[in-house]
């Protein structure tokens, strides 16, 4: 029996051996292979809803793009484009635009879609009894007229300027279908298995947590499309996804920094891509104690090692951020002169604002402790070694900078550092829209007191010079002018530091190569019907 | 026995009421909240925050909330998920049936497995048998199942290309039994190795003591044969620990199995709790936590129920 049993865990560990002998060398080709005309990517989480303006993830916008077409789009080069509509014009004030709406359009159903869809669109994102949490700007609306069935007439409050990468853009719904529905149903997800659409794609099927599938509308009435079904499937785990890239079960996907050295499996069936996002990771300072002091916040901004971070951590998927408009983009200020990376100059400036060290090597000023705790999401294992990074760099000259990680709920919530009196950073990325509003981040007026009050301004920055170029940003009606407001807001942003940025990503992106048509831009891709699996 | 079950299904009550009101105290307690998601969302109007508070209920006392969400209970509904919208039951019942099939495939495996395997190994003690498994076990138990579960995948799924990488059912393919298997090899292995290496050191152990037994010595001297005396009259003794051990798992087969799911992509109820449980999902949380105590009685009442069946000098009133 024990000659038996040792000829059997012999023989297993022999073909053990073989195996890994034959992992060297093979790469199999994937256990199905992919049909033709199925386009597959990965989405890391399900989708909470796809009802419009009451998702909260990000991963809802592939889904919901598909299905959706709005007034105008954003194009691959950056430029608005009609969909719905064919043209629009805005009046002198700033005041007043209106639409022509393509007679071609129509829901999924067959039935045209007319100004009133774009009138009960108003009432619905306006409605205060639905759970809705995309309603930027729409305060702003004071009327929607209907001229005729093909004209709407939007009359603002005020010059809006954010218009049309808010209310333009939003989601139009179908007026004969949801007047019909409660407010309860619409609430709690009655759309996401009974969706009249207006996009080129309808939802066959959502199994939640495995995959959404889309097949083209049969009443699409823009540009024909050419892929017979897209299906988002929900893969949470990073290396998962890159996995099931490598075995061909994907046609597209992101490949994580960490599994950047296979990247070279997927050559032969994948293009690799490298294009710039609009997020940027930043690590914001609560100003509190000495945060309070601009020199504080400049020794900090010398302090951090971006560069190391980028090339290090990141592998180079990513460039280095001084401000929070997308590098080359047309608001981009490129007379930044951001501060080097010197903990010499650092120290120094710490040093004439009175800081001596004390015990423990670290400084002190006034018997008090510069501590500033770094906080960052658990999730995300890059945060957590930038992190780390930055820790280390500003405990080289004295500042006591333990990192504490926790899950976001905790790092935003009510009882988190934000709301805790005390000097803390807080580092998380951020996203920078396609008009590039900075009022609600740092106009004083949306400084965060707890955690339902109004704003983003989660550092509490409040300088009257950048209150008043916020609010010219989003008022003033040349786009030439709002320009020169934001390269004055990033050269404030350099001088005060109200935030520390690091960097914008820039992640690897591989599509198969049989995908043509397809582009990445900084907020998007080229539209669906331009791409095709040959 | 009946009235015994009763009486303990009338103590449970009062128990699960305590377990609703701290888990929902503590859950308030807990730093964050629902909108914390939505504050790290540039997307969302600042505006927006305050309706959604109102709207959830959030501004009301944490006990003004426990008792409404408990006086809905009772009328047999559990809520609304905050972020989805959807009524809770239905996001349970979508996962539900999964997790039962990964985690019942896992138990196969590890029952299947682990009690043959510590009976072999007791029977053989200090064998190079022994040795080697309870080696391997150790060293199984010790293994974290996130790595266990990606090398697994890397090998078998990757490099091989047997068994495919996630999912649980091809998205190229209609969904077939054939394919719910083959998408289950992994996960369910890599999930049951844990207790296979643990209650096979338990039943290992339980032997062990059992078979020094003076009725183990007496059934021996009758002549019985040593399958006869181990199978017949030591298993059922040595398995009343394995019994308690299993009926505290029993919640974990609600619960799913975090870890494995993530990795596997598997659709169950770990990947909701978790994700309710970053985001704050009360009602989802509530819901889970609840059946999880209900289920935790059920499993020790179980468990001591079946201790009846193995030792008749066991008997309730």
């Amino acid at each position: 029996m024990q000659r038996k049993l040792i000829s059997i865990v012999a023989g297993a560990l022999s073909l053990g051996l073989a195996g890994s002998g034959a992992l060297v060398s093979a790469f199999r080709a994937p256990a199905v292979a992919a049909p033709s005309g199925t386009l597959v990517q990965a989405l890391s989480q399900n989708p909470d809803t796809l009802t419009p303006a009451m998702g909260s993830l990000l991963v809802d916008d592939g889904p919901m793009g598909l299905m959706n077409a709005s007034l105008i789009r954003l194009n691959q080069h950056d430029k608005w484009v009609g969909e719905v509509a064919t043209s629009w014009k805005v009046s002198s004030n700033g005041l007043q635009y209106t639409f022509q709406l393509n007679p071609k359009a129509k829901w999924s159903d067959g039935r045209p879609l007319t100004a009133q869809d774009l009138i009960y669109s108003w009432h619905y994102y306006t409605n205060p009894k639905l759970h809705l949490t995309y309603t930027t700007g729409w305060n702003y609306v004071k009327n929607v007229t209907a001229p005729n069935p093909h004209t709407v007439v939007y009359t603002m409050t005020r010059p809006y300027a954010p218009f049309k990468s808010t209310i333009a853009s939003a989601d139009i719904v179908p007026a004969h279908v949801f007047s019909k529905w409660t407010v309860s149903q619409l609430n709690h997800g009655y759309y996401n298995t009974h969706a009249v659409v207006n996009g080129p794609y309808i939802l066959q099927k959502w199994v939640p947590d495995q995959s959404l599938t889309f097949v083209p509308n049969p009443n699409w009435w823009g540009q024909p499309v050419h892929i017979k079904k897209i299906v988002f499937t929900v893969i949470p785990n990073q290396t998962t996804q890159f996995n099931n890239l490598v075995t061909g079960q994907l046609t597209m996907g992101s490949i994580p920094p960490q599994d950047l050295a296979q990247v070279s499996q997927l050559k032969p069936h994948f293009n690799i891509i490298r294009p710039l996002s609009a997020v940027y990771n930043q690590i914001t300072p609560i100003e509190v104690g000495f945060l309070k002091n601009v020199a504080v916040r400049q020794a900090l901004d010398y302090a951090t090692p971006r560069q190391q971070i980028v090339k290090y951590i990141l592998k180079n998927q990513a460039v280095t951020a001084f401000g929070d408009q997308v590098p080359g983009g047309y608001f981009y200020n490129p007379h930044l002169k951001p501060r080097p990376y010197s903990l010499t100059k650092a120290a120094a400036l710490l040093k004439s604002q009175g800081f001596k060290k004390g015990a423990g090597g670290w400084l002190y000023k006034n018997g008090k402790q510069l501590d500033i705790p770094i906080w960052t999401g658990s999730t995300v294992a890059t945060d957590v070694s930038i992190a780390q990074a930055v820790s280390q760099a500003w405990q080289k000259i004295g500042i006591h900078a333990p990192v504490h990680t926790a899950g976001w709920a905790f790092v935003f919530g009510g009882k988190g550092p934000q709301f805790n009196g005390k000097m803390e950073a807080l580092l998380f990325g951020w996203g920078q829209g396609v008009f590039p509003d900075d009022t609600i981040d740092f106009n004083s007026k949306y400084i965060v007191t707890s955690p339902t009050s109004p704003g983003e301004n989660v550092e509490r920055y409040n300088n009257p010079l950048m209150n008043k170029l916020t609010v010219e940003g989003t008022t003033l009606a040349s786009r030439k002018a709002r320009r020169q407001v934001y390269w004055k807001i990033q050269q404030l942003e350099i001088q005060t530091v109200p935030i520390i940025f690091l960097y914008w990503q820039k992640s690897d992106f591989a599509y198969a190569k049989n995908l043509h048509g397809y582009q990445q831009t900084v907020f998007g891709t080229t539209p669906v019907w331009d791409w095709s699996l040959r | 026995m009946w009235r015994y079950v009763v009486q303990r299904i009338l103590e449970a009550i009062p128990l699960l009421f305590l377990v609703t009101l701290v888990t929902y105290f503590l859950m308030n307690l807990t730093p964050g909240g629902p909108l914390s998601l939505y504050m790290h969302n540039p997307k969302v109007a600042p505006q927006t925050l305050h309706v959604l508070a109102l709207q959830m209920g959030l501004t009301k006392p944490w006990y003004v909330r426990y008792f409404l969400w408990l006086w809905s209970l009772l009328h047999g509904n559990w809520g609304y998920s905050y972020f989805s919208g959807q009524p809770v039951l239905a996001l349970i019942g979508q996962r539900l049936p999964n997790t039962l099939i990964l985690m019942g495939s896992s138990f196969m495996i590890s029952l299947g497995i682990g009690i043959p395997l510590g009976i072999y190994v007791a029977t053989h003690q200090y064998s190079l048998q022994d040795h080697v498994f309870s080696f391997a076990s150790f060293f199984a138990w010790a293994m974290p199942s996130f790595f266990f579960g990606l090398l697994l995948q890397t090998v078998f799924a990757v490099k091989l290309g047997w068994l495919p990488v996630s999912g649980m059912y091809s998205v190229y393919q209609p969904p077939s039994l054939g394919q719910l298997l083959q998408h289950l090899i992994l996960p369910a292995f890599v999930l049951g190795l844990g207790s296979l290496a643990g209650w096979s050191r338990y039943m290992r152990s339980g032997i062990l003591e059992v078979i020094r037994q003076d009725y183990i010595r007496t059934a021996r001297a009758k002549g019985l044969s040593e399958r006869k005396v181990i199978w017949k009259h030591a298993l059922k003794n040595a398995l009343l620990p394995i019994v308690t051990i299993i009926g505290l798992d029993l919640p974990g087969f609600f619960g799913g199995a975090v870890i494995t799911e993530q990795i596997f992509a598997w659709p169950g109820m770990g990947r909701l709790f978790l994700s309710s449980l970053n985001e704050r999902d009360y009602p989802v949380q509530m819901a889970g936590l609840l059946i999880g105590a209900i289920l935790l009685v059920v499993g020790n009442l179980l468990a001591d129920l079946t201790y009846s069946l193995l030792d008749p000098r066991i008997q309730y009133r």
